[in-house]
């Protein structure tokens, strides 16, 4: 029998996609002109250079799939590579796709390394690779053991070593998941502040970061929507820095700025959270890294709500820091609704602008500090008294225990108040019909509305 | 037939050399990382991480603005400060240097000469995309791209430009970045290293339609004039998947990472003292933000709870316990096939648990999708085998002199992974039907449309979509299927060499079967 295979002219014909040279030389070709181009018509018909050094780069890394065994196609790949990243530089604009020139260089030097790694024989390939297992893997444990306590040798070899390594491919998570306690969630709520052009008067809209259905279903079509808006406020606002040493000071401006609201009787006095076991649940300030994003947010804020509204102008943005704790097993069994507004923390973080300039002055008396959410009886009026009045009544070792140094002048008043309703020892369904919870945040930020009677759905004024 | 007996010397009994101790663990080192494998539990991996990144992209469009436009919460003047002179904190050295109240310091709140470094070395598209529609472009390009990593279609390139893509995200926007994130880029850089394409892919589909086409037209089918006393014959080639070191590899790094994260994980929170007091599990389930309060059934489930003291210690202590044990443990009792099984179930009870009460639904799928770097390939074989279980002892006639048909033919053997459908070549013939004709092991003929739909309800990677044969999948795990031998279903690693056939198919059908090693 005669074969078939002669008159078939596929007998030699092999996977079209099975030699490397003509995707590298194009990609070559196409990456040197882009460097040229850069370099003679700096950055003339920006995107079309920019999408040819990616069709450029596409290409020789199409290469390289089809022989990844070949150390000179690797070693074209590095030069492709390098030459992408000239093709991004423009001298007279360094910023100019600097950050995928970076990826381009480092996409090079793998490329080299991966071009000596093949052209050894076997036994010496196998240990270069044992190596680089070894030095990734060193790096990652380096991330996961300088997170505190972690050992100082492995902070020293993450910070000196291998930061730039991990950072590069996001690799610097520490894996300390709900450790070394569960936490509480965090969010921001933004307060807007406009005029109308119409009326001048001063109107507001509350945006929330995340934002919940009043039962606690998120406001987002998708889960991950809300994750990430969680996240955002998560991860800016759970570091503050340490209480400073004038922590004193700042106390006292806090406490003078009560005493002249008690004097005047102009507004009820903003107290303090009344059983903080640390100064740093009384007062909260972001890092200064973070309060320059918290003016990225205003920024941020404010330009969607123009955009929604263009007519009116914004005076301010009020920016509040939520800590939302979770009720205790005994709470829940007594009743207490998980939702309730006292397993909230509110923190005055500042008033910006709408260019996100903060406008309230450092020595603003409740800047940084907790407006807390208080429980009391629905008969209660919400102006406390200061302890003076009857400060011979406790005696100095109760009064030591303040956190910062300044005596809170309200504290008997605000404990008395609140304390009946922290018992557990009686029926707290009964106890919470006749309650009321005082939202001094809303109080600082200006709604008339601060006070919610138990049932209400809608805040009152007081 | 001829039988060839090969003579074996007799194996005197000397007690087996013992290697030095740097030798024994340089052959265990070569034989944990650099022995071949099979990349199917990469390529199942490949496919559920590709799922939870083109959702976690899509979730990105309505915000594409909000996280990562010029003007997003984190606005890129503000990104761009952060990536080129964010301050890297030092140890605290023996001596720290007298701190200068620069610009630097009135910046960012720190000395520059009281810092180990300034800026991050990361890097998006997004620094230079700012324009609405441009990214709205490229966000889709990549949404595309991670799509076509998912089904595995140009899988070596496309795994580079999903992780690529997905880190582009990550690095322009770090606070809106959570646990999924993390792990998907951890998957999605081994992915990108090892041959995640190698199976399960299109990648493969196409590999197999290439093959196969190509041996039957050097055969001479599809030619429509033969040479005088030609016939067209072809050995179709074997299929089976490649066993690779580079799969093996990218297998290990996955494993050893993962027994990282959960070990790091369990460790730190020893630190907790309600990881010691047993309520930790409390603090997790009872958060408005994450556990699905808005539900009363689940209200009145955690109040039920509460109002049994009893029950609650029960339930909170053995949850500490059980999670503790689990990330602690897992480093330990995964690698051995005994406890492996024991282990991966409790990751399944865990993660099942973080996604129903704690909402983190793509996260504990991104974390079971690591787990099951440790799933042997053949289970992964025979889970999709009990899916795609369909009749066998079809055949389909092709006729062998028209390229369309043969074409045709090539597409079907390439998809008929579990050699449902045996080809048989027909020869130019009064009477012969001139199309293909599929034969059903009833003796029902069908062309045409029949036969298409015919073949998508019978064909394994169709019937594998099927969601009733999810619902047997149990079942049918212990069914044989099918009696042919099973071309994807590479044997194991360790095994030395391979069974792969060749298979003769002439115009009456298969004439002959080889096996070779």
């Amino acid at each position: 029998m005669a074969s078939a295979a002669a008159a078939s002219k596929f007998a030699d014909k092999e996977w079209p996609f099975s030699n490397p040279w003509p995707w590298m030389i194009t990609g070559l070709a196409a990456l040197a002109a882009t460097a040229l181009w850069a370099l003679i018509f700096k950055e003339a018909l920006t995107p079309l250079r920019v999408g040819l050094v990616f069709a450029g780069t596409l290409a020789a890394a199409g290469a390289v799939i089809i022989r990844p065994d070949s150390a000179v196609v690797l070693a074209c790949a590095a030069l492709a590579a390098f030459l992408g990243a000239m093709g991004l530089l423009v001298r007279e604009n360094p910023e100019h796709w600097d950050s995928i020139r970076m990826v381009l260089a480092v996409a090079a030097v793998i490329a080299l390394l991966a071009a000596g790694l093949v052209a050894l024989p076997r036994m010496w390939r196998r240990i270069g690779v044992s190596v680089l297992i070894v030095l990734h893997f060193l790096a990652i444990l380096s991330a996961v053991m300088s997170a505190s306590p972690g050992p100082k040798a492995m902070g020293a070899l993450y910070i000196y070593v291998f930061r730039n390594y991990l950072e590069f491919f996001y690799l610097t998570n520490a894996y300390h998941f709900y450790a070394p306690e569960p936490g509480p969630a965090y969010g921001l709520w933004f307060r807007i502040e406009y005029t109308k052009p119409e009326d001048g008067n001063v109107y507001w809209h509350w945006h929330k970061v995340p934002d919940l259905e009043p039962d606690g279903t998120p406001r987002y079509p998708l889960a991950l929507q809300y994750q990430r808006r969680l996240a955002l406020g998560m991860l800016l606002t759970q570091t503050t820095e340490a209480i400073p040493d004038d922590g004193g000071l700042i106390a006292r401006r806090h406490e003078r700025e009560n005493l002249k609201r008690y004097k005047n009787n102009l507004d009820p006095i903003i107290p303090r959270y009344p059983y903080a076991q640390q100064a740093q649940v009384l007062y909260g300030k972001p890092t200064k890294p973070h309060r320059r994003v918290l003016s990225s947010f205003a920024r941020h804020v404010a330009r969607n709500f123009q955009e929604e509204h263009p007519d009116v102008s914004i005076k301010g943005i009020k920016i509040y820091r939520l800590i939302h704790y979770f009720p205790s097993a005994l709470d829940m069994a007594k009743g207490i609704d998980p939702q309730d507004w006292t397993y909230y923390h509110p923190y005055f973080w500042g008033e910006y602008d709408a260019q996100g300039n903060r406008i309230t002055p450092d020595n603003d008396p409740f800047l940084y500090w907790q407006l807390p959410f208080l429980r009391v009886s629905s008969e209660r009026s919400a102006h406390f008294r200061p302890n003076r009045e009857r400060i011979e009544e406790i005696d100095f070792a109760q009064r030591a225990r303040m956190l910062l140094p300044e005596e809170d002048q309200f504290s008997i008043d605000v404990k008395e108040a609140v304390a009946p309703f922290l018992r557990r020892d009686i029926d707290v369904r009964e106890a919470f019909r006749h309650s009321k919870v005082l939202g001094y945040m809303f109080l600082h930020a200006g709604d008339a509305n601060w006070v919610l009677h138990h049932g209400a759905k809608e805040w009152t004024p007081e | 037939m001829k039988t060839h007996m090969q003579a074996i010397a007799p194996v005197s009994p000397v007690a087996p050399q013992r290697l030095p101790w740097w030798k024994s663990f340089a052959e265990a080192w070569d034989r944990f990382f650099f022995r071949p494998g099979d990349p199917t539990t990469l390529g199942m991996m490949r496919i559920c991480c590709g799922l939870i990144a083109v959702y976690t992209l899509i979730a990105f469009t309505w915000d594409l603005q909000n996280f990562f436009g010029e003007h997003a919460y984190l606005d890129l003047e503000e990104r761009n400060a952060w990536r080129k002179e964010y301050p890297q904190t030092g140890l605290s050295g023996f001596q720290s240097p007298e701190p200068q109240e620069d610009r630097y310091f009135k910046k960012w709140g720190i000395s520059k000469n009281m810092t180990s470094g300034q800026g991050m070395p990361i890097w998006s598209l997004w620094f230079h995309i700012t324009e609405p529609t441009a990214m709205a472009i490229t966000h889709w390009t990549i949404i595309g791209v991670t799509f076509l990593f998912t089904i595995g279609f140009c899988t070596r390139l496309t795994s580079a430009l999903a992780w690529f893509g997905s880190l582009s995200y990550i690095h322009r926007s770090n606070f809106t970045v959570f646990g999924v994130d993390t792990m998907m880029t951890i998957a999605l850089f081994y992915l990108m290293i090892g041959p995640s394409g190698a199976a399960l892919s299109v990648d493969r589909l196409l590999k197999r339609w290439w093959l196969t086409f190509r041996a039957l037209r050097r055969g001479g089918h599809g030619e429509s004039r033969l040479p005088p006393g030609a016939e067209p014959t072809a050995r179709l080639p074997a299929l089976a998947v490649t066993p690779s070191v580079s799969a093996n590899l990218a297998i290990r790094l996955f494993q050893i990472h993962t027994c990282i994260i959960y070990m790091s994980a369990g460790l730190s929170k020893l630190l907790g003292q309600s990881w010691w007091t047993g309520e930790a599990i409390w603090g997790t389930i009872s958060e408005l933000e994450f556990a699905p309060l808005q539900y009363g059934w689940y209200r009145a489930f955690l109040t039920f709870l509460c109002e049994h003291e009893w029950l609650w210690y029960l339930f909170m202590t053995g949850g500490t316990l059980f999670t503790l044990a689990f990330e602690i443990g897992f480093a330990f009792l995964v690698w051995g096939p005994r406890t492996r099984w024991v282990i991966i179930a409790m990751a399944v009870t865990l993660h099942g648990g973080i996604g129903m009460f704690m909402g983190l639904k793509t996260f504990s799928f991104m974390m079971l999708t690591l787990v099951m770097s440790f799933v042997p390939p053949e289970v992964i074989h025979r889970f999709l085998r009990a899916l795609a279980r369909g009749p066998t002892g079809l055949k389909l006639y092709y006729p062998v002199y028209l390229r369309k048909s043969v074409r045709a033919a090539s597409v079907v053997h390439a998809l008929d992974v579990w050699n449902q459908v045996e080809l048989v070549g027909q020869v130019r013939k009064e009477g012969q039907p001139a199309h293909l004709v599929l034969e059903t092991s009833q003796g029902e003929s069908l062309s045409g449309m029949a036969l298409k739909f015919r073949l998508i309800r019978i064909l394994g990677i169709f019937r594998i979509f099927f969601p009733w044969n999810w619902l047997a999948v149990f079942r049918r795990t212990k069914e044989p299927f099918p009696e042919a031998p099973l071309p994807e279903a590479a044997g194991p690693a360790e095994v030395p060499g391979r069974w792969e056939e060749e298979v003769e198919v002439g115009p009456k059908g298969i004439t002959a079967v080889k096996q070779k090693r």
